[in-house]
Order: structure tokens, then sequence, then C-alpha cells
């Protein structure tokens, strides 16, 4: 088993190769789970704020 | 911070609440033909169905685009999905009202079979839950769109009354056969508008909450493995 980890701010690897993703932001880990899930249904208003572009 | 995108997501919302007004109108007009032998409503309705229909295609094709072009995520990313199911409901539940128009006109050809109590009545809890899932819709309310759900299990157990009241008259005089089909027709797309209702409020919980309801998964996930 191999485990790759993509650092970034680019959300299209991360959707296509990660079956995990955490998201940081200054330093702090907000969230973290299945990739599909942060990007369907994610539990943090930060998290969610983010990957739909209302900052960053 | 507010973004382009979200103009268009306020456009999509709109579309679909000028659907569900459309859709509310004809049923109510649908009902009250029915209730007072009038035909006007009951046409009123058949020229309405167009307008329905171009709506569903104008959301359909509003929801790929923006799925295309903006790549949504998260919470726009199940607005928009549920947006497509949701236009697709109503459309259904303005076909059904079309039928229950159609149920009318036949049956004001002939003098009424009885005094309508239960269909009025059964007709009275859908149009509420039609209402209050389009309000859970709007205000992304999930409990009020639970709510709906529950009700649709009174709803059913109306409409297998009036099939047993309906079919005594069957029983009792060949002749009444063909009203009595009429009118339990009616019951069926009473019952199968607020089927659609139930499911719009699926999508609604599924939109503001991300959990999925349908099919009683979480019952059945929840249930030990045989």
């Amino acid at each position: 088993m191999f485990f790759l980890t993509i650092l970034g701010n680019n959300q299209g690897p991360v959707n296509k190769l990660c079956l995990l993703t955490n998201f940081l932001m200054m330093g702090e880990l907000i969230e973290y789970g299945r990739t599909d899930k942060i990007f369907t249904n994610p539990a943090n208003k930060l998290t969610e704020d983010y990957i739909t572009g209302r900052f960053g | 911070m507010e973004r382009q995108f979200d103009e268009e997501l306020k456009n999509l919302k709109a579309k679909l609440m000028r659907m569900a007004a459309l859709v509310e109108e004809s049923i109510a007009l649908a009902i009250k033909g029915l209730k007072a032998c009038q035909e006007q409503p009951a046409r009123r309705v058949l020229e309405q169905e167009d307008a329905i229909n171009l709506l569903d295609i104008e959301v359909d094709e509003l929801c790929l685009r923006l799925l295309a072009l903006k790549q949504p995520m998260a919470g726009d990313l199940r607005f928009i999905t549920s947006a497509m199911k949701i236009g697709s409901e109503l459309e259904r539940m303005g076909d059904q009202a079309v039928n229950i128009a159609e149920r009318t006109l036949d049956l004001l050809k002939q003098p009424p079979l009885k005094p309508l109590i239960d269909l009025p009545r059964m007709a009275e809890l859908v149009q509420k839950m039609v209402l209050d899932v389009i309000n859970a819709f709007v205000n992304r309310d999930a409990d009020l769109a639970r709510d709906v759900c529950r009700r649709d299990d009174e709803v059913d157990q109306l409409n297998d009354q009036i099939f047993r009241e309906l079919l005594t008259y069957m029983m009792q005089d060949p002749a009444n056969i063909p009203r009595a089909v009429g009118l339990i027709l009616v019951g069926r797309h009473l019952e199968r508008i607020a089927d659609h209702a139930t499911n719009i409020s699926e999508d609604v919980i599924y939109l503001a909450l991300g959990k999925t309801i349908k099919h009683h998964i979480e019952s059945r996930r929840l249930a030990p493995a045989s």
C-alpha cells in the first residue's frame, strides 16, 4: 500500500487523486476526512467557504 | 464574500419558485373544479401545463450549465443536484394536476355520484404538504421536510378509505362504475402528488444536512447484518 501526500491550494489534484483530505488554515487542522465527504458535505463552515470559493 | 456564482444560484432558485407557484396553483384549480363542479378551473390547469414543462427544461439546462462551467462543491453542489431532482418532481406534480383536471371534465358530463367529503379532505392534506415542502426548500428546513414525509401515511390511509367506499358503490350498481372509477383515479392522482412532495422532502433534507433518508436507508444501515 502506498500513501501519497499532496500539499497545495489547487483542489483539482486533491479531488482526482486523494482518498483522504486534510484542510489546514494558518497552521491549524480545520477538518479531515474522506475526500468525497469533504467536497460534498463538509462539517466545518470554514472548509465549506474555502472549497466554494468564498475566500482563498 | 458575494460571488458572481451566487447570482446564478439565485436565478436557479427563482425559476424553481416560479415553477412551484404554478404547480401549487394548478393543484388548487384542479381541486376547485372537482369540488365546485366547474369546467373553467379544470381547463385553466390544462392551459398552464406548458408553462410548467418549459420551466422544467429551463431548470435542467441551467443546472447542467452550472455543473459544467462552475464545478460547484459542497452546499452549492447539493443545491444544484437537488434543484434538478426537485424540478423533475414538480413537473410530475403538474402532470398529476392535469390528470385530476381531465378526470373532472369527464365526471362533469354526468350527475355527481355522491357528495364529496373525503376527497376534498385528502386534497386539503396534500395541498398543505405541497405548501410546506416548498417552504422547507426555501428555508432549508429539514425538520419541516421530515414532518411532510410523516404526513404521507395519513394521505395513503385516506386514499384506501376512499377506495373501499367507492368499491361498495360499484358493487351496489354497475352503472356507478364509470363515475366511481373516475373518483378512485382522482384519489390516486392526489396520492401520487403526496408521494412527490415526500420525494422533495427527502431532497430538501439532503440539501440542508447532506444526509440521505431515501428508501428508509437510515434504518436499513442501522439494522444488524444477517
